[in-house]
């Protein structure tokens, strides 16, 4: 008995050290916890990112949260492998950001959650995480194409929509690991443009189109057993690919055909729509500018090695990149094959600049087009982090400036403090020694409290900081139990010793089930918060249920071995073979 | 010694009093919702200081920006102090917010975001989904759980029924506080109003269980004591814990309450209501609720109308 007592005393005060030593800094200003602490108490995080302070939500410093959700590309479906994907690409650029304890996590199904403490510029951030940043580097022969202009592209992402046969130049690893263009591509007079391949609901042929078709290659019309497009009975199919040499753009020759030819060849075979090469549109070689336009795209982001905010010649901002080494050889032959043409580079379809060829380029290039340093910054992280693979919507979003946390964060804290205070005044009052026994278990469950915050760590948010309150109001709950019953087996006439140990076993079972159901509902309350993003409502639950648990320790054990310690200390002198009740001092120190 | 069972169906009484004016205002006026629940924006920001403007300038740029329904409201309008501005509209998309604070500084002049909170209305209707099956979820649960610790007492489902009814009064009183203070003082319930209401779920049961601890041990040690009387004798023994918890409790929340402002006070304030409340109902709801059971006193209701003459059958 003797040695359980020794033993838990000493772990109590080993904890305590360690509490004071991850909590000094709240008394000493520019106080660095020593690097063994942060071994010690943060084995489960990786070094550099081992801290032991306070850890401030939005609402206390500022900042933004974004709620993103994550809506079907084409016809991949939205699967938690690729939100995982997503998120582990937004907190990459988020850290190309330079934002400090940036938060990015997944909600629900479909949604992803990310929040940046003390960003500046919420509408720049939202930019640079949210978009689908999809780099390419395409081909528009001799055209020139205005920034923000969109355009289509035979991009991975659209290549579903390009018919059989069109798509295997474009299909990158693993199934076409030398993904290259045909031969007959890498000339310039020989850059082919594909029509679209169109969607049933689409196929609506135009006398224009008919018209464009039958000049440019021999039209198959046959009725489709599949097709929906009932209103027309017809499908129009042409091969729909002109080779041209560049600036003519119908009435070129008829360039060679991918494999689908021969299905479309033969008149007699039904032709589906979907499976149909149709030429809607005139089939242009990029000399239009518009979005029926399909540009063919050289490179995409995913095949830049690296890239970096650098000045160009002009000490503008620009962004210069590095190809990876397993297309660098195939950048090279292109450019060096298209020299004196138009390699626009675009993000998610929208130009950003259009130069022109003057040399090949080969492992490495840059990227020029009137950048801030902020978009020049937001671009290279997006290239390093590579492109979602879905594409994400905002839902949600608070943005919250740095005055409004400043002045919350210090009037909770001075009420936080006042309340320890009078709680603490109250118990000195009512229970007198017991009183002050619970009130050295406050003060260490403050101290272990926040000690795990730092730990975990929890971010302290303002609801935070108001269930951390609660929960101290609640800490001394079990006291308040256990010395309630204290005290009526002293009125009973029992000897102060056995009165403590009955007002333990006694109080336990209230104790437990009453935590028992703080913790469900805060089980239910983080459940609730993490569907849509809430981390006010998170951070509540975590900090309440912390305490409660932090609470049954420090309040039944810690407040056990300190009653124990002041009566073997003789503080109850007198209580031989008297009861509490006769002795004016002891009932005066037990507050009878 | 207090009689509390005795005087039983004046405690409940007054707690029918104190529920009427909110659940005729929620009635009548409903509860009003924040953006968490509908979907919306709420903008609140700052002028430079010295900028002329007022609510209906800031309305105006809104209207032509597509906002026609934004609700503004001067948060500042002192002398010479930055003038604050806090307009809830329909949801602000990011590139809308782009072009909003541009005609802002066309308009009007440059400014400051204090606060931008813009939620879907998709994010909405989930959290609304959510909210109510947080609160279903964390009852059954809270009944579970006491149904399985009284489970050697006669009749341990009582004892769960008892506390959800208590809990059920807690409720109703802070939605009812709530509809009356959106009326009256244009309060929304948001995410937080959820977190407090869900914490006085939980306090409430805190203060039923340890009443109804009390009558566990009891109902062991003083066998043949009328069923009435020991749960009496049960909430006078632990009325002094009762009592000194809630105060602590309120202590701390209070002292918070007395240095916060805007939401976090009015998380602060439903707090207090329902710890409040919480102690009363389980000790003036919870356990006559028992001792009611027990009796079958409901028989008598109607037929005598006396609700005195069965109180010692046990």
């Amino acid at each position: 008995m003797r040695e359980r007592t020794l033993i838990w005393s000493v772990v109590i005060f080993i904890l305590a050290t360690i509490a004071v030593v991850a909590n000094l800094d709240l008394v000493v200003s520019g106080y660095k916890h020593p690097p063994a602490l942060l071994r010690l108490l943060q084995p489960h995080l990786e070094p550099a990112r081992r801290s032991l302070h306070l850890r401030e939500g939005l609402d206390l410093k500022g900042g933004l949260q974004v709620l993103l959700q994550a809506e079907q590309q084409g016809a991949v479906p939205v699967t938690a492998e690729l939100l995982e994907r997503a998120k582990a690409i937004i907190e990459n650029r988020v850290n190309g950001l330079g934002v400090t304890e940036p938060v990015v996590q997944t909600q629900g199904e479909d949604k992803i959650v990310v929040e940046l403490p003390g960003v500046s510029d919420p509408d720049q951030a939202i930019q640079t995480i949210g978009k689908t940043a999809l780099l390419e580097f395409i081909y528009s022969g001799t055209e020139a194409l205005a920034p923000s202009t969109i355009v289509e592209t035979t991009n991975p992402l659209t290549i579903d929509l390009l018919p059989e046969g069109y798509q295997e130049p474009y299909l990158g690893n693993p199934d076409n690991p030398a993904r290259d263009f045909p031969e007959s591509w890498v000339k310039p007079e020989d850059v082919v443009m594909p029509g679209r391949g169109v969607n049933p609901t689409r196929l609506a042929p135009t006398p224009d189109a008919n018209a464009t078709a039958a000049s440019a290659a021999t039209p198959i019309t046959g009725t489709s057993p599949t097709t929906t497009t009932a209103s027309t009975d017809e499908v129009t199919a042409t091969e729909g690919v002109t080779a041209t040499d560049g600036t003519t753009a119908t009435t070129g020759t008829t360039a060679t055909l991918p494999t689908t030819s021969t299905a479309a060849a033969d008149a007699t075979t039904p032709v589906t729509a979907t499976d149909a090469l149709t030429a809607t549109e005139p089939i242009s070689t990029g000399i239009i500018a518009s979005d029926e336009t399909l540009y063919p795209t050289v490179l995409t982001g995913d095949e830049l090695a690296s890239a970096s905010v650098t000045l160009d010649e002009n000490l503008q901002y620009a962004v210069s990149f590095q190809v990876k080494s397993s297309a660098a050889a195939r950048m090279q032959r292109f450019t060096s094959q298209h020299l004196q043409k138009v390699m626009p580079i675009i993000l998610d379809n929208a130009v950003i600049s259009s130069p022109t060829l003057q040399g090949a380029i080969g492992a490495e290039g840059q990227i020029t087009g009137q950048f801030t340093k902020a978009d020049a910054e937001s671009l290279a992280a997006q290239i390093n982090s590579g492109s979602l693979p879905l594409k994400l919507k905002v839902v949600g979003q608070t943005a919250i400036g740095p005055t409004l946390g400043s002045s919350a964060i210090s009037s909770a804290v001075n009420g936080g403090v006042l309340g320890l205070l009078i709680v603490m005044l109250f118990m000195l009052l009512y229970y007198r020694v017991p009183g002050i026994v619970a009130n050295v278990a406050l003060l260490l469950y403050t101290l272990f409290s926040l000690t795990i915050f730092r730990m975990l760590p929890v971010t302290l948010t303002l609801a935070g900081i108001a269930g951390f309150v609660l929960s101290i109001g609640m800490a001394v709950d079990a006291n308040i139990l256990i010395f309630e019953r204290m005290k009526e087996e002293l009125r009973a006439g029992r000897r102060i010793a056995k009165a403590m140990e009955s007002g333990f076993e006694r109080a336990w079972p209230s104790i437990r089930d009453s935590n028992a159901s703080t913790l469900i509902t805060c089980v239910i309350l983080f459940w609730f918060g993490n569907q849509f993003g809430a981390s006010i409502v998170k951070g509540f639950a975590v900090t309440l249920a912390l305490g409660v648990l932090t609470s049954m320790f420090t309040a039944i054990i810690v407040t056990r071995l300190l009653l124990k310690a002041s009566h073997s200390l003789g503080l109850h002198e007198g209580d031989d073979g008297v009861g509490v009740l006769e002795s004016s001092r002891l009932r005066a120190m037990f507050g009878i | 010694m207090f009689d509390i069972i005795g005087k039983r169906y004046w405690f409940i009484a007054f707690s029918a009093l104190i529920l009427v004016p909110g659940l005729i205002s929620i009635v009548l006026n409903g509860i009003p919702v924040s953006i968490d629940y509908k979907g919306g924006t709420v903008y609140y920001m700052e002028f430079d200081a010295g900028t002329a403007v007022t609510d209906a300038d800031v309305s105006a740029v809104y209207a032509a920006q597509g906002f026609e329904d934004a609700q503004v409201v001067t948060v500042v309008a002192k002398e010479g102090a930055a003038p604050g501005f806090q307009v809830r509209s329909t949801e602000i998309l990011p590139e809308g917010k782009a072009a909003l604070d541009a005609a802002l500084v066309t308009a009007i002049g440059p400014h400051k975001t204090l606060r931008f909170e813009s939620v879907g209305a998709s994010v909405g209707r989930l959290v609304t989904q959510n909210a109510t099956l947080a609160v279903l979820f964390s009852a059954i649960m809270i009944c579970l759980y006491l149904t399985v610790q009284f489970r050697h007492l006669q009749h341990p489902l009582r004892y769960g029924v008892a506390a959800i009814v208590a809990l059920l009064h807690d409720v109703l009183l802070v939605l009812g506080v709530a509809s009356l203070m959106g009326h009256f003082f244009g309060w929304e319930v948001d995410a937080l109003f959820l977190t407090a209401l869900l914490t006085v779920i939980g306090f409430s049961v805190h203060d039923s269980i340890v009443v109804f601890d009390r009558i566990r041990e009891n109902s062991g040690r003083l066998r043949g004591m009328a069923y009435d009387r020991i749960v009496n004798h049960s909430i006078v023994q632990t009325l002094d814990r009762s009592i000194n918890t809630q105060l602590t409790a309120l202590f701390t929340l209070v002292a918070i309450y007395v240095f916060s402002t805007g939401q976090l006070q009015r998380f602060l304030f439903w707090l207090i209501i329902g710890l409040i409340s919480g102690t009363y109902s389980s000790i003036a709801n919870a356990a006559p609720i028992l001792v009611i059971w027990a009796n079958r006193e409901w028989k008598s209701w109607f037929g005598r109308g006396k609700d005195d003459s069965l109180v010692t059958a046990g």
